[in-house]
């Protein structure tokens, strides 16, 4: 495997509430390469946006605040550097793909507009040769008219070429990492097949690492080299895709894959499972393993002890006392 | 190649916000480029459409008062004290012989720079103090709120006339009253869509993408606050001119001999009964300038909007 681009550990967010600072993101690896796209998959709320913006150095915008953890990106330390650094850091050295690419856009400027001046932010162009570079970036993301889209507003577009827009604009400060928050969940089922596509093709052309943050379990067999799961704010599984695929090692992995539902003939059609219980709230977490409520093979000790994040084979880590190593559970 | 068809139904509502299927990336059927947008939407507002050749045709009489009027505003001719208003007079005379109307054009040369300049200082005063206070909230923004909460409790008419005490009358010191009267609703309203703007999603994309808080400011938020603030200028405008109105009338604001709308008809006061002309010409012209006002700036409110800028 070669050298990783970003390589992240002990990642600590908190919020803060009426009773004080809550963790609610904890000891979150993520190790990314340079041309492999790492999918961050878990449900709603398990601290996977809040990860990527943690990445981007945005606690300071909206309240919340890192409290622990480091990120080397190419070697330097992220959560070392200052303001100043850290501004030319997003959109340069990694930059964000947003959900909704109507809401991320600023609906009163053009798309050409909104995309010069990142060019001219990070100082890849003048003033005057922002828009060649805008309308080649936005060549290269595949929208059909590329002169149109620099004139027209955000609404003017289809959701798909707002998307594409949304890549282009994330491409103008040729940043190394690409942190896509769930870049399809908005579109159609083609359109998401055609941005994703494009996806692996920037990734690849351009010798670029991608988070892909998503709970499509589909997309990220699709898409990705690396699957990272979390669950509660914690990651609990970390392997690559045809590992991950062909036998997940933590109960909650296995829970998804099992709730999918399968065409495989050695899997009953009416025989998707689901996993009993909902997620712990963040405030009442349980002293033990974070999924030992729901968990099918809980045991005595995880009741009582945090697991920790191990190395079961190289290049796999499992938060588990009792991982799944093929056995049928 | 693109596309270009017109039909029926994309002629009206110009395609391009509503592309068919497999229309994608046509160029739009109207005129492209956000000011010409917006001009176009305001050239489809029939009542803003009135009330700008109002105010258009208002701004030229007043400039060209010298050439269109046969009379000196300031000639008086007791011989032609308190003449009704007939061919040779359209607005009558008044108590000492002047022609009204004359002196109503002169007179909405005052109230137009009373009223475009200083609400137009107002609002960009307003809209940097509301912005700051909103983007930076913190100490200075505290500052900067509870400065203009105290401008607001002030009553502006003992400022103006402190103002006026301190500097003396003239139109330049009305002006600043106004301004100092102004600033603090376009304040107010750039800092609250400010605070609910930074809420939004585009504004932490803009920052994720490394732009620094002066230029996401600056060029994200001011923007979006732009079309609030002009609808607020076009309400601070008649505003604007009814107060150097009631200034001049009150005695405060401009000095006879020069004319001014609300100077005329503290001057007509007396003859009310015998001869109500004097003032009530300049009372309408008051009334028909700050109307006029008053739909442009509603028109200017949608045509600014880009979200409604393509609807008929």
């Amino acid at each position: 495997m070669s050298a990783p681009l970003l390589d992240m550990t002990g990642l600590c967010v908190a919020v803060p509430t009426p009773g004080g600072w809550l963790t609610v993101v904890e000891d979150v690896r993520l190790r990314v390469a340079a041309g492999k796209v790492c999918g961050l998959i878990g449900e709603s709320g398990c601290g996977k946006t809040m990860t990527a913006l943690a990445l981007l150095g945005m606690e300071g915008f909206q309240g919340w605040r890192r409290t622990g953890g480091r990120a080397l990106f190419y070697g330097r330390d992220l959560f070392a550097q200052d303001a100043a650094a850290w501004r030319s850091f997003r959109g340069a050295g990694a930059a964000m793909i947003f959900q909704e690419p109507l809401s991320a856009l600023n609906p009163v400027l053009t798309c050409g507009r909104q995309a010069a001046e990142i060019c001219i932010a990070h100082g890849l162009a003048g003033k005057t040769g922002a828009k060649a570079r805008v309308l080649e970036l936005f060549t290269q993301t595949g929208l059909p008219d590329p002169d149109f889209a620099w004139s027209a507003y955000p609404f003017e577009l289809s959701g798909g070429q707002r998307q594409r827009v949304m890549i282009a604009m994330a491409l103008a400060g040729e940043p190394k990492l690409l942190l896509a928050d769930e870049p399809t969940t908005a579109l159609d089922v083609t359109i998401q097949a055609q941005i994703l596509r494009l996806l692996r093709q920037t990734v690849d052309a351009r010798a670029m690492g991608l988070i892909l943050i998503t709970h499509n379990l589909g997309v990220a067999a699709q898409l990705c080299d690396e699957i990272v799961v979390m669950y509660a704010g914690e990651v609990v599984e970390s392997a690559d895709v045809f590992s991950f695929y062909a036998g997940p090692a933590h109960p909650y992995s296995a829970g998804l894959l099992a709730s999918l539902p399968s065409r495989a003939p050695e899997r009953p059609a009416a025989g998707f499972g689901g996993i009993e219980g909902t997620v712990p709230a963040p405030a009442n977490m349980p002293p033990g393993c974070r999924f030992a409520p729901r968990c099918p093979r809980v045991g005595e000790v995880c009741r009582t002890q945090r697991p920790v994040l191990t190395e079961i084979a190289p290049g796999r880590f499992v938060r588990c006392f009792f991982p799944l190593t093929g056995e049928a559970p | 190649m693109r596309n270009e068809i017109r039909t029926p139904l994309t002629e009206g509502v110009r395609g391009a916000s509503c592309p068919p299927a497999g229309f994608q990336g046509a160029e739009p059927l109207g005129p492209s480029g956000p000011y010409a947008r917006a001009l176009a939407a305001l050239a489809r507002d029939r009542v803003a459409m009135a009330a700008a050749v109002v105010v258009a045709a208002v701004c030229l009489a007043a400039l060209a008062a010298p050439w269109i009027s046969p009379y000196d505003p300031n000639a008086v001719d007791l011989v032609l004290r308190n003449i009704e208003p007939g061919w040779s007079h359209w607005c009558g005379t008044d108590a000492l012989g002047r022609d009204v109307l004359t002196r109503i054009l002169y007179g909405l040369r005052v109230s137009l720079i009373a009223g475009i300049l200083p609400s137009f200082a107002a609002m960009v005063l307003g809209a940097l103090l509301g912005v700051t206070a909103g983007y930076l909230e913190g100490a200075a923004g505290f500052c900067i709120m509870r400065l203009c909460d105290a401008a607001m409790a002030f009553p502006s008419l003992l400022l103006a006339m402190g103002l006026m005490y301190a500097l003396g009358s003239g139109l330049s010191n009305i002006c600043i009253a106004i301004v100092l009267t102004c600033w603090t609703a376009a304040a107010r309203v750039a800092r609250a869509q400010t605070l609910s703007l930074k809420q939004r999603e585009f504004v932490l994309a803009a920052k994720a993408m490394g732009l620094s808080s002066r230029a996401v400011a600056a060029r994200h938020i001011l923007p979006n606050c732009l079309p609030a603030l002009v609808v607020l200028w076009g309400v601070g405008i008649p505003e604007a001119i009814l107060f150097e109105a009631g200034l001049s009338f009150l005695g405060i604001g401009a000095q006879p001999p020069d004319t001014s709308l609300g100077l005329m008809a503290a001057e007509g006061k007396r003859y009310l009964f015998s001869a109500p002309w004097i003032s009530i010409a300049p009372g309408a012209a008051i009334l028909g300038l700050t109307l006029a006002f008053n739909f442009l700036g509603d028109g200017l409110q949608g045509a600014l909007d880009p979200k409604r800028a393509d609807r008929p």
